[in-house]
């Protein structure tokens, strides 16, 4: 797992990296997810942080814990 | 096609549902195009030309009731067709334009009294408010 850059406040998220190792498109996972290409690029770029819903729906269809897709940092202060 | 732990069901659903979103933008945007060019070629350019005159008691409230009526089905629409990211850029768009008019308006007031600007006008604060909304909900969905 490698989240590559942490800023207080900010939640970072490996979306556009799973998405990536899928060979899966913005638009292909904005079709999974029943959202907009334009919310996964804001999801993707830090712009956007999604619902509490839309980051389960990301965290099943990939399979993974959503700790292990959302950080917002504190994992790394222990 | 991707590999995914969802049926097709939802997918199709998704599709469709986008399909009415972009119909329904053309739709919206397409009749705002004509109004637009209505009132530039047939009116003052912000007003519509039969608003130009004073109304009717009763083809005020007829007005009243349709333009009520067409927006309630516009957000009733938009509710099942936006994500939550759109909804969060609308919201966006219009508390800017709420902060704008909410201190704007004071000190146009302020000016106006002092002799130092024309006097507040309510259609200027209608479109401002309307184009900051817009900006808005561009800068945060776009940018």
């Amino acid at each position: 797992m490698s989240f590559c850059l942490w800023v207080a406040g900010a939640v970072i998220n490996r979306l556009k990296e799973l998405r990536s190792e899928r060979g899966w498109t913005q638009a292909q996972l904005a079709e999974e997810l029943d959202v907009s290409r334009q919310t996964i690029n804001a999801v993707e770029t830090g712009k956007y942080d999604p619902s509490l819903p839309l980051a389960f729906r990301i965290a099943r269809l990939f399979g993974l814990p959503i700790q292990e897709i959302f950080d917002d940092g504190y994992s790394h202060e222990r | 096609m991707m590999a995914t732990p969802t049926n097709a069901e939802p997918l199709a659903t998704a599709r469709r549902r986008r399909r009415e979103y972009r119909k329904g933008f053309a739709v919206f945007f397409a009749c705002g195009l004509l109004a637009t060019l209505g009132n530039v070629a047939l009116g003052d350019g912000l007003v519509p030309p039969f608003l130009l005159g004073p109304l009717s008691p009763s083809a005020a409230l007829w007005l009243a009731a349709g333009f009520l009526a067409a927006l309630g089905l516009v957000a009733w629409l938009a509710h099942g067709l936006l994500d939550e990211h759109e909804i969060s850029a609308a919201a966006y768009g219009q508390a800017a334009a709420c902060g704008i008019v909410v201190v704007g308006y004071p000190v146009w007031f302020l000016l106006w009294k002092g002799g130092l600007a024309h006097e507040p006008s309510h259609v200027a604060l209608y479109v401002t408010l309307l184009l900051v909304s817009w900006a808005g909900y561009a800068y945060r969905k776009f940018a």
